[in-house]
């Protein structure tokens, strides 16, 4: 785009790129830091020698939590929970913001309904009301406990209504001309311009229901029905102290074992980091004004 | 055109039928159970059962000793971390925006936001080490300059900067992804009669980009006050000691203190609802003032 | 060794080891070959129509502990298990030994409502759910706070009648020991409202542990009184005990609960006769000279311990990190070999501290010490809850609340008595894999002293190298000490827990020179304890951390009136009517 550079552009471009690899080494430090742990042995894992690199090298965390059938199981468990979740989220959320990124004269109502549905953002009714409407459904113990309750992330409609309002009136009012209805509009037109945004989306959802572990322990009824997260929860809890006995401290020294802890970070961790860099190639500039033009 | 009365717009009420009913089942039923906060919640009589005592829970709260250190505190770090974590992702996606070589801005787009996806206890662990007096590898930077070791996690004025920093640094690279998103949806059109008109790299990003993402600016930094409240009970419990309860001491933890023995519902309950409250009078407001004054709908 | 003399208190046997835990009585010890040698032949309902005939006999009831119901009974519980469990090919915790046990010999068909992990607070918050919810099964274990809510509001069965009829001799006899003090807290009012569980006995007391060869090295002498440990402590920080030139050693060991069963302070202020605890279970409480029970860690001797402490933190000996540091952080110094003194129970040698460390480190040595004393007396360790940290409560209004009575007796009689059978119901390692079956039965229960006597023993045979007394796991302990003898460091673990200078031989000198201190309010938490408690308990945090960082230890008095204003007065006032209540 840029053909010739002036030198301030010149020096701008390699500050920021100095910058920017900067960044990049501050935040992915505490990630190293994990894997180095997992790849050391327990014993310089537990005196905290490990910073950067392995020390004693060894794969021993990795070949116990492969004997392990929680992880593999939970890890499962997740997988289904994300591709179930997110694909209610995703239609109920493109559902709900399309309507409401109308204008009142076409949605009549339409304050009220944004109201209606911003307010649940900020009041919640807590955990126990909640666990009891979740009880009287019957939905303990299934996976739609961990799916319905959160089908409809607020925040995820508000941030995609605005992106559904930037869609050029134009692009619209030519379908409804071709005579398209509301539905067929969306679908055919309003969805396929707006894959960026629906791109942030699936992120967003995807990363919610990957990183929700509460829900699970709260409503599955035995561990072997747990998400990743929740199975994750109970190794990273810091544990009480104050009353062990002996079965527990052998027990203990199991579970405490920090290269374990951090193989199963990592390996919990390494899907969902997967994920952007295949989304990202959605984030291409200049898809809505590309359709326009055709 | 005018699809006011045209039969089609029926449709548009269907579509948010679902989300409707999810948001009536899932949120505003149990809402009922909101009235714990006025009641002197007894677990085995029920939600219908307890005793209504009125305000009573709210003016337990308030007749604490150390009600307003906490409120002030947890206003200070939620604002600071508010106002840092809506400025830093934007100046990084207006950087990368200016990078040319795509492996590179994907790249980094995905190192930054690597640290989201660790926990705070695992992250608390991690800051430990690097910030020790005695071992870190920050103070031993500063050690090259003269300067004598902080104990960041022990010093009452160091530990807010502390909280705030550490928390731009978990989420800035994730709430980059919003404004990337955003910055693909302006008109390139309008980048090049930039260019005929002669306008520089800088012209275009102060008068075409910000402008381009202004809305979803105002957006994110109206719905961040309904966190103006939440200074992030994960981060501040697992990095915390009473040496720093006087900065560091927030809303969130000291109401899971105080409930340590016997979970008290009722204080809990109302203490949310305070919170939820305050959110929604600022979110209100913000959102009146953007219609009156600009005529613009934030959401 | 004839049967009639085994008392059964003798039979008793252990659940440790750190590798092993299988447990066995003495009658097995007849047949001298450890775990093959096993009572297999005999069929478990056979086992318990013997001991049903011997405790008719004994009690002369018509009501038979070990009764089978006849059609079956379908019951519910919920349980909450560690997470490290393990379970052998195709059982779980919904299936396994104790759960097929109860049907075929009890004829009850039992039924998990729900399994959560006992790591963090869930397994609180879903026994709450619960409660709340009014989705309660037949039985389920609950702590001291839980019952006495569901006392409060009438929800849970008076037990008192049928654990005098059905409890078995075995069970009766373990449950009077200590004074009874593990049927107190599910007393309300001289009525049991719950079968307690295992207890804590007396052995969660703190001893000082000691880098033996930094103090050799240092030509340091023992700790006999507080102020050879402090010296010992300071000497660790300024004197280069691990010898490399540099002064990067800590002294004291600390994290930040002070009562924690590692690296916590409840040691060093017994040595000053402070008792100090509060947790969110219990708090310590003690007589004035008036008979009055009084708070711990409010009285004047607190001050000269936190001045002691003061004293080490401006000497340098405690890092200051302590503060933000939990129990597996402040270990790291230790596993560097950077530090060399704290306080703990018994099994610090296990975990922090590696049972197998000296294999790679020979010149390492930990000693457990006794708490040494400030002055001339004796300094006296604190039980804040010898209860049990569990209750199994039974729903108002279920039809056979005798049956948790029951599921008790058959626990002693399976894994304690002369027909136990150790390896089927307590545990056993095949392969690299140990199973620890005692963790599936829904209801268990303990002698609070059997790891005692199991030293007792073996350092009996130690002695006399007759080992005809010992169990197949007392044996186990017995081969590892004389492996460590004859040169195996492997076995140091062991040795540190189990030889004569190890942290069993520390709990027994207590013992035996009755210096175990044990908390006087042993109920449930009052009523002003539930509102106020919380409050009290973290301004005793802010009070130590505070003081040992620097302010006035007079600082402590203004602490205590505010203590008293804030709800302190009340309590003292209810705990002294709960005791009033129960000590007639």
């Amino acid at each position: 785009m840029v053909r010739r550079k002036s030198p301030g552009r010149t020096a701008f471009i390699y500050c920021n790129y100095t910058l920017l690899a900067l960044l990049s080494l501050l935040c992915i430090f505490p990630l190293i830091q994990v894997l180095a742990i997992s790849f050391s042995s327990s014993y310089a894992a537990a005196s905290g020698l490990v910073r950067f690199f392995p020390v004693d090298f060894t794969l021993d965390a990795y070949k116990y939590v492969a004997t392990k059938p929680e992880f593999l199981r939970s890890f499962g468990i997740t997988i289904e929970r994300v591709l179930l979740g997110v694909s209610i989220n995703m239609l109920v959320t493109i559902l709900v913001a399309y309507p409401l990124s109308k204008d009142s004269s076409q949605l009549r109502f339409r304050t009220a309904f944004v109201w209606l549905f911003v307010f649940t953002m900020l009041f919640n009714g807590g955990l126990i009301p909640t666990y009891v409407v979740i009880k009287d459904l019957h939905m303990l113990n299934s996976i739609w406990a961990l799916v319905l309750p959160g089908a409809l992330p607020i925040f995820n409609v508000i941030l995609l209504l605005n992106f559904f309002r930037n869609i050029p009136k134009e692009l619209l009012e030519a379908s409804f001309m071709d005579g398209a209805n509301q539905w067929s509009t969306l679908w055919r037109i309003v969805v396929p311009v707006s894959l960026p945004a629906l791109a942030t989306i699936t992120l967003f959802a995807t990363v919610g229901h990957w990183n929700a572990w509460f829900d699970g322990i709260i409503y599955m009824n035995q561990p072997d029905k747990y998400p990743l997260q929740s199975y994750m929860q109970t190794i990273i809890v810091a544990r009480d102290m104050s009353n062990l006995s002996l079965d527990d401290i052998d027990k203990l020294k199991n579970v405490s074992d920090r290269n374990i802890k951090a193989a199963q970070i990592f390996l919990g961790a390494l899907p969902i980091l997967l994920i952007y860099p295949l989304l990202q190639r959605f984030f291409m500039t200049g898809i809505v004004m590309g359709s326009v033009k055709e | 055109m005018n699809n006011r009365f045209k039969l089609g717009n029926y449709s548009l009420y269907l579509m948010l039928l679902p989300g409707l009913a999810l948001i009536v089942i899932f949120n505003y039923v149990p809402m009922a159970g909101l009235a714990i906060g006025f009641q002197q919640f007894n677990p085995t009589k029920g939600l219908f059962g307890s005793e209504y005592i009125g305000f009573e829970n709210f003016k337990y709260v308030y007749s604490l000793d150390d009600t307003m250190t906490v409120l002030r505190n947890t206003v200070s770090i939620a604002v600071m971390k508010m106002i840092a974590g809506l400025i830093v992702p934007i100046v990084v996606a207006l950087l990368l925006n200016e990078v040319g070589k795509a492996y590179f801005r994907k790249g980094v787009q995905t190192l930054i936001y690597l640290p989201h996806f660790l926990s705070w206890v695992i992250l608390a662990g991690i800051l430990m080490d690097v910030l020790s007096p005695s071992t870190g590898i920050v103070n031993q930077f500063l050690g090259l300059f003269g300067i004598k070791p902080i104990f960041f996690l022990g010093n009452p004025s160091w530990f807010q900067p502390v909280l705030v920093i550490s928390d731009v640094w978990k989420e800035f690279g994730f709430n980059t992804i919003v404004y990337l998103a955003a910055l693909t949806g302006i008109n390139p059109n309008l980048y090049e009669a930039a260019q005929m008109d002669g306008a520089g790299r800088r012209k275009q990003t102060w008068y075409i980009t910000l402008p381009g993402i202004l809305p979803i600016i105002i957006l994110l930094a109206t719905l961040s006050l309904g966190n103006v409240l939440n200074a992030g009970f994960d981060q501040v419990f697992n990095m915390y000691s009473p040496v720093v309860y006087s900065t560091g001491d927030i809303i969130d933890t000291y109401v899971y203190r105080l409930g340590m023995i016997n979970f008290q519902f009722g204080v809990a309950t109302a203490v949310g609802l305070f919170k939820s409250v305050v959110s929604f009078v600022l979110i209100s407001v913000s959102y009146m003032l953007a219609y009156r004054f600009a005529n613009y709908r934030i959401f | 060794m004839s049967k009639t003399r085994t008392k059964p208190l003798l039979t008793v046997c252990l659940a440790l080891t750190f590798l092993v835990s299988a447990c066995s009585n003495s009658k097995n010890a007849d047949e001298d070959n450890g775990a093959s040698g096993n009572v297999s032949a005999t069929a478990s309902t056979e086992a318990s129509a013997s001991a049903s005939a011997s405790a008719s006999s004994a009690g002369g009831t018509a009501s038979d502990p070990f009764g089978k119901y006849d059609p079956p009974i379908s019951l519910s519980t919920f349980r909450c298990m560690n997470d490290a469990e393990t379970y052998p090919e195709g059982d779980s915790i919904d299936n396994n030994v104790w759960y097929r046990a109860y049907q075929e010999e009890l004829g009850v068909k039992l039924t998990n409502k729900w399994t959560v992990s006992t790591a963090g607070t869930t397994c609180e918050e879903k026994t709450n759910l619960s409660i709340v919810s009014g989705d309660l099964p037949d039985f389920f274990p609950v702590n001291t706070k839980q019952l006495k809510t569901l006392v409060d509001a009438g929800l849970v069965e008076d037990m008192t009648e049928v654990f005098d009829k059905y409890a078995s001799p075995l069970v009766k006899e373990a449950y009077s020991a200590n004074n009874g003090v593990a049927m107190t807290a599910a007393s309300f009012n001289g009525k049991l409202m719950a079968i307690p569980g295992t207890t804590r006995g007396l052995n969660n007391v703190d001893m000082v542990w000691i880098r033996e060869d930094w103090r050799k090295k240092l030509n340091l002498p023992e700790p006999n009184t507080m102020d050879d440990l402090l010296n010992i402590i300071k000497a660790f920080v300024s004197q280069d005990p691990d010898g490399n030139g540099k002064k990067d050693t800590i002294g004291l060991t600390m994290g930040k609960n002070f009562y924690d069963g590692y690296a916590g302070l409840a040691g060093f202020f017994n040595a000053f006769h402070a008792y100090p605890y509060s947790s969110a279970s219990t708090s310590m409480w003690v007589k004035d000279k008036d008979g009055k029970l009084v708070y711990g860690g409010i009285q004047p001797e607190m001050k000269p311990a936190l001045q002691a402490l003061q004293d080490l933190y401006k000497a340098g000996a405690i890092d200051p990190q302590f503060v933000v540091y939990d129990g597996a952080k402040a270990a790291e110094a230790e596993n560097q070999g950077k530090a060399g003194v704290h306080f703990g129970y018994f099994w610090n040698i296990g975990w922090p501290i590696d049972g197998m460390a000296k294999k790679n480190n020979p010149s390492l040595e930990w000693k457990p010490y006794p708490i040494p004393s400030a002055d001339g007396t004796p300094a006296m360790v604190q039980v804040p809850d010898p209860t049990a940290y569990s209750n199994i409560a039974v729903k108002k209004g279920m039809s056979h609340p005798e049956v948790v009575v029951k599921m008790m007796n058959m626990f002693f009689e399976h894994i304690f008595s002369e027909n136990a059978e150790p390896e089927k119901y307590h545990s056993q390692v095949v392969g690299d894999k140990k199973y620890g079956y005692f963790n599936y039965a829904a209801v268990q229960g303990e002698h609070p002293e059997k790891n005692q006597i199991a030293f007792n023993a073996v350092s009996e045979a130690m002695k006399s190298g007759d080992t005809s007394k010992l169990g197949p796991e007392q044996k186990l302990y017995y081969n590892a000490l004389k492996a460590y003898k004859d040169g195996d460091l492997t076995k140091w673990g062991d040795d540190r827990t189990w030889g004569p200078e190890g942290s069993f031989s520390v709990l027994g000198k207590y013992k035996d020179n009755k210096l175990i201190k044990i908390n006087e309010f042993l109920g449930a938490p009052t009523n002003t304890m539930a509102t106020k408690g919380s409050i009290l308990m973290d301004l005793e945090s802010k009070m130590i951390t505070k003081i040992i960082l620097g302010d006035p230890v007079d600082s402590f008095d203004q602490y205590v009136n505010t203590w008293k204003q804030s709800g302190g007065d009340q309590i003292t006032k209810e705990v002294n009517d709960w005791y009033a209540q129960n000590h007639q």
